[in-house]
């Protein structure tokens, strides 16, 4: 049989996202896999390289529409680390909060993602309503549904008023009964396990290998989750449980999205039962002495690190976001060739990429 | 630092001379590495914690010289900083024994037109492959 090269995207049904996948196929099995990203490069870091710390919250929140939160809790926390200012408990505590109901809605929308890939609109159809109300509850908390608007350098700018509180623990009553469902459909589901078992299996040296971070990299056995080993914001004071399986399969990454969706939902609960009291934000001059901080967080695709140098101006002299779906991309290059051509739209939904992230 | 950190012995024989680190923002320790002796340091590491973890690389234009950034993951974080000497600057690629970094140095090729020696495929990541302005994240003069 010949070998023919079958060009998909950059514009493609599969994913909302431009990336362009070529692949080499004989007959119905990939041969050979290559990458192309950029699309949507839109050259954020040189952009922040001009705008004051503050307005850098506002920039750095664009370059994703799933993680907004993430990238400004991790772009907040380096500079708070350069200036050297301690976050009010209360702010920790809504930081963190937030953090829990945007990982939410981001494992729901890829179980939507992946369940509409394989074939299961109903799953689609119910992973999304369900998004919908965490989207609800992060609007009601900030006013926004994508950027929220939330951080600010030296703590949050949305308080969560007693009544709030009590909206959000009901939404989380509901959608943590929807729930059951999904551990039905990855524990028992025979056409869900068909579709996903076995199919693209990342060992644990491939996960060393490519850097692979995240519920993908704990799918298959590996246990870096930041906010278990360098604790920020409230995760101190939290008890976060592992989600760690060793199987590496499509399923197993289902598995570790759907446990981590019952945690965030305890997490979410434990903080909203006990925010502590006290101010939002500490005051923080506009101007930043020079010097240079990293800082890491667990986003909802796994750990997200910024760089951010000063040079002692009102303006950042560099800032640096490395996001999690680089290393995903490394390795869905490995994963796809050996593959069936019907398993390519599993294969790369499940990898849960974010290609604005991954271009900035 | 009044206790030294795990890694310092394998560091300091793959460095060859005394380390001096600094501490920078994030708690996060920082030293200088030659770019000739990055290879051999990473390899330490890479042998002493086989789960050595490379986060990111980052580029930075710093008064007409590029410095490269290798921010790693091992008991806490550790950063490796390299001066790039040259022009266009160029360092030691890692990416054929680590393909972690194949396209991180990409990127700093893309940005700061940083040529690593060795990387199997420098092609562009980033910037669109009929861009002819030059790596956006150098100074352009007359521009600030």
């Amino acid at each position: 049989m010949s070998r023919v090269t079958v060009p998909i995207g950059p514009q493609h049904p599969l994913l909302k996202e431009p990336i362009a996948l070529r692949l080499d196929v004989v007959g119905e099995r990939v041969v050979a896999a290559e990458i192309e990203i950029g699309y949507v490069h839109r050259g954020l870091e040189r952009l922040l390289q001009g705008r004051t710390f503050q307005q850098g919250v506002a920039v750095v929140e664009r370059i994703c529409g799933i993680c907004s939160h993430a990238h400004t809790t991790a772009y907040c926390q380096a500079v708070e680390a350069l200036i050297d200012v301690d976050l009010p408990p209360r702010a920790a505590a809504i930081r963190t909060l937030l953090c829990e109901l945007e990982r939410l809605h981001s494992h729901l929308l890829w179980l939507g993602v992946l369940s509409e890939a394989i074939g299961f609109t109903t799953v689609f159809m119910y992973a999304w309503r369900d998004r919908e109300q965490v989207l609800d509850a992060m609007e009601l908390i900030s006013g926004g549904r994508i950027a929220h608007g939330a951080n600010v350098v030296g703590g949050v700018r949305e308080d969560v008023s007693p009544a709030q509180a009590r909206e959000v623990l009901t939404m989380l009553r509901q959608l943590e009964m929807q729930l059951g469902l999904y551990q039905e459909l990855v524990e028992r589901d025979r056409s869900f396990h068909r579709r996903t078992r076995g199919i693209a299996v990342l060992s644990a040296a491939q996960v060393q290998a490519y850097g692979v971070v995240g519920p993908m990299a704990r799918a298959s056995g590996a246990t870096l989750d930041i906010r278990r080993s360098a604790p920020y914001a409230a995760y101190g004071w939290l008890e976060v449980p592992a989600a760690v399986t060793n199987e590496g399969d499509v399923w197993a990454r289902a598995w570790t999205r759907v446990q981590e969706l019952q945690h965030s939902i305890d997490l979410c609960r434990t903080l909203l039962s006990a925010l502590p009291a006290g101010p939002l934000a500490r005051r923080v001059a506009e101007r930043v002495q020079a010097g240079e901080a990293v800082s890491r967080v667990e986003a909802p695709r796994g750990e997200l690190f910024y760089y951010v140098r000063s040079e002692g101006e009102r303006t950042a002299a560099r800032v640096k976001a490395r996001t999690p779906t680089l290393p995903a991309l490394l390795a869905m290059a490995e994963l796809l060739p050996g593959l069936q051509t019907g398993d390519i739209a599993a294969v790369v939904a499940g990898c849960d990429l974010c290609m604005a992230c991954a271009d900035r | 630092m009044s206790e030294r950190p795990v890694w310092w012995q394998a560091v300091e024989a793959a460095v060859g001379a005394p380390l001096a680190v600094d501490a920078v923002g994030g708690g996060e320790a920082v030293i200088d590495v030659a770019a000739e002796r990055l290879l051999a340091t990473v390899s330490a590491l890479r042998q002493a914690w086989p789960a050595l973890h490379l986060t990111a690389i980052t580029g930075l234009s710093i008064g007409g010289e590029v410095v490269l950034l290798y921010h790693l993951l091992l008991d806490g974080g550790l950063t490796l900083r390299v001066r790039c000497p040259g022009a266009p600057p160029n360092a030691p690629s890692l990416a054929p024994s680590w393909p972690a970094v194949n396209w991180y140095e990409r990127e700093a090729h893309d940005l700061l037109g940083v040529a690593f020696k060795g990387h199997p495929n420098l092609a562009p990541l980033l910037v669109a492959r009929d861009w002819t302005g030059g790596p956006p994240l150098l100074p352009v003069e007359g521009e600030r």
